[in-house]
């Protein structure tokens, strides 16, 4: 570690660093979330500006428990599906009923981004319900291959039941089918409510809450266990609570992730079966390319391979295992931890580096225009 | 009644299929613990060399048995090749399990997309006909494919239990580096065992023929998964337990898909597997190994 490094580690552990990076954090979340929202404000862009930022957020939440806990999880899709079509489900039914009540009586006075929210809400709830059943009966017992198995047969199984889930309800007196079985939930609204707005600020806020979580005394437990399980639980963790907590706050991010696919696109029915194993590698593909543990390799390698898988490829529907497989392979074999490992982008790292490119291009400066000063620099060095 | 011995016959049938690919799973696992997810893919090629056999020189008995073993042995190959290709250097690097796992999922979308790649330059379609090897009726399949399963597992049993090599595939089984020191070309064994694993799957793929019309490049997917179910129900690393496990998967997939709820069929039989990682994670047949600190 260079000197540069150390200043600027040994600065923002101070109290007017701490501020600084408050601030800095609050001005970078904004101006992302302006980025994000400029580019999708392109109609062009949008479906694919989408698709990158809710991809991010759901491979945020797989790091969780692959990259934090360090326990594998392959089935994750099927919190996709959950939180995807409850939450459809009741936007269907529900949500323009009750922000219209909600308007009528005062309690809000616009009802633009209510449905969405509540719609949140809906998707975390149950897609947090299953992650906690599933992670209540299998963690405390499972734990490496023989979890990772479990986590695929819960998925396979969760597709197979929605495969089959049919539910109908009343509309003005007729059948109207809600849940349709592999034909998905179709929302057939005029406009879709998860505006890119609305994704960028769940993406942000999401990292954030993320960040905090894991900067914080129960994170740092979670990255013990990840560590060293054994000792950790001889240090007096509560391996198993943990576990199952982290495993049921990555459902609930992957819920949220779910909930904005399905509102995203309006008029468009997701099949249950696009959730299945696949969808779960190809989220699996991106931690492990981005660095098991590494937030900013998750964001970084689910824009990246979206942009290139769905934009780029998007002709070439075929290859997207081929540059799926090729990737992991160069991956494991050249750098297994992948490209960020387990290391993060700080102000610390920016500022270091942002001193260092300063400092070169003074030094070029003077090499270029002021070779006087140069030169007698190094005649006083031949002095001494 | 009908629906019921249908069911139980189908039941036969299915769980020899699962019995044999779910070996080459349990065989790799007991040795190196690693979860082969390219062993599905191997299976479709498997499919693919009957095919192109039989496109070659006809449907008969005859072939059929020219079939069987030009499938083994393409498949064998096909499996040591990824194991000296993608699982053997990591080995030598000691990379941890999480690696080869990974590295194991990209092997099978790797030879996946290889296919599926071949598959549209010289074919119409992704789906191609099974031979017909016999004349078909439930009887002859459940006959025909008892009685491979049966010989499969006799050869296998006594290759295991009487031979040298099985010998020593069983003690790089039970500590690899105590076998290294007994003088056991560990990396050799670890060949074998790939290479007889894929033999067997080379028959499944064969067996499976029987009975279903049509298949595709995305047959490693289709097969490749219940057998692996089947492998951990029985007790994942135990030979007589990946036979258990395959014939239960098997019966109980074929007695619901007879019964009303036909279409849950996925749902129970990953249904058992939960249950069974839950109550006996090591399978009906696993020995329970304590965890060392």
């Amino acid at each position: 570690m260079d000197a540069t490094r150390t200043k600027y580690t040994a600065f923002f552990k101070t109290r007017k660093g701490y501020i600084l990076r408050t601030i800095l954090n609050v001005l970078a979340g904004m101006l992302l979330v302006f980025i994000f929202t400029r580019i999708a404000g392109v109609t062009q862009y949008r479906a694919i500006m989408n698709n990158m930022m809710i991809t991010a957020l759901a491979v945020l939440a797989v790091n969780l428990v692959n990259g934090c806990l360090g326990e594998l999880a392959l089935g994750h899709a099927a919190f996709l599906l959950i939180g995807g079509t409850m939450s459809a489900a009741f936007t269907k039914v529900f949500a323009a009923r009750i922000s219209s009540a909600l308007v009528e009586n005062g309690v809000v006075t616009a009802s633009g981004y209510l449905d969405i929210v509540i719609a949140i809400l809906i998707g975390a709830i149950s897609a947090g319900i299953i992650g906690y059943i599933i992670g209540v009966i299998t963690l405390g017992r499972l734990k490496g291959d023989y979890f990772c198995i479990i986590t695929l047969a819960f998925g396979f199984g969760i597709v197979s039941i929605f495969n089959n889930l049919k539910i109908n309800y009343l509309k003005n007196g007729k059948l109207v089918s809600l849940i349709n079985g592999s034909a998905g939930v179709s929302l057939d609204r005029a406009t879709s409510t998860a505006t890119p707005l609305v994704i960028a600020i769940v993406l942000v806020a999401s990292v954030v809450l993320m960040m905090l979580l894991i900067k914080s005394r129960h994170g740092r437990a979670v990255l013990a266990i990840r560590d060293d399980a054994i000792a950790a639980e001889a240090s007096g963790i509560p391996v198993k609570r943990y576990k199952v907590w982290m495993f049921t706050i990555s459902a609930i991010f992957t819920g949220i992730a779910g909930v904005l696919y399905w509102h995203c696109n309006s008029g468009m029915s997701v099949f249950p079966i696009n959730y299945s194993m696949d969808k779960s590698i190809e989220l699996f593909v991106m931690v492990v390319l981005g660095g098991m543990g590494s937030f900013t390799g998750s964001i970084l390698s689910a824009f990246g391979l979206t942009f290139l898988v769905k934009y780029l490829l998007i002709n070439f529907g075929t290859w997207q295992k081929l540059v799926y497989s090729l990737i992991l392979l160069a991956t494991m074999f050249i750098r297994p931890k992948g490209i960020m490992g387990t290391a993060e982008l700080t102000w610390e790292w920016i500022f270091t580096t942002g001193t260092k490119i300063g400092r070169f291009f003074k030094r070029l400066w003077f090499r270029v225009f002021k070779k006087r000063r140069v030169r007698s620099d190094a005649v006083t060095r031949r002095d001494d | 009644m009908n629906a019921i011995i249908n069911g139980l016959l189908g039941g036969l049938r299915v769980g020899s299929i699962y019995a044999l690919i779910a070996i080459g799973y349990t065989l790799v696992y007991g040795i190196i613990r690693l979860i082969n997810f390219a062993h599905g893919e191997v299976i479709m090629i498997g499919a693919f060399t009957s095919y192109f056999i039989a496109r070659a020189l006809g449907a008969s008995a005859w072939t059929l048995v020219l079939a069987v073993v030009a499938s083994m042995i393409v498949c064998a190959i096909v499996a040591v090749l990824i194991e000296f290709v993608a699982y053997r250097p990591l080995r030598k690097k000691h990379s941890a399990s999480i690696v080869t796992i990974i590295t194991a999922i990209a092997m099978s979308y790797l030879l996946y997309s290889i296919f599926n790649f071949i598959q549209i330059k010289g074919m119409k379609l992704g789906i191609l006909n099974f031979p017909n090897w016999f004349p078909q009726s439930i009887w002859s399949q459940v006959l025909i494919t008892l009685a491979l399963t049966a010989l499969a597992m006799i050869v296998l049993t006594w290759f295991v239990r009487k031979t040298k090599t099985g010998m020593a595939m069983r003690a790089v089984s039970e500590n690899m580096d105590a076998a290294r020191l007994m003088g056991i070309n560990v990396d050799s064994i670890v060949s074998v065992t790939f290479a007889v694993g894929a033999a067997l799957a080379g028959i499944g793929a064969i067996v499976y023929g029987f009975s279903v019309p049509t298949f595709g490049f995305d047959l490693g997917t289709v097969i490749g998964i219940v057998p692996f179910a089947a492998a951990v129900v029985g007790g994942i690393g135990s030979l007589p337990g990946a036979v258990i496990g395959g014939y239960v998967i098997g019966f109980v997939e074929q007695l619901v898909m007879v019964s009303p709820l036909s279409s849950y069929k996925d749902a129970f039989v990953y249904g058992i597997l939960i249950l069974i990682l839950l109550f006996k994670p090591d399978g009906i047949l696993g020995k329970n190994v304590g965890e060392k600190v």
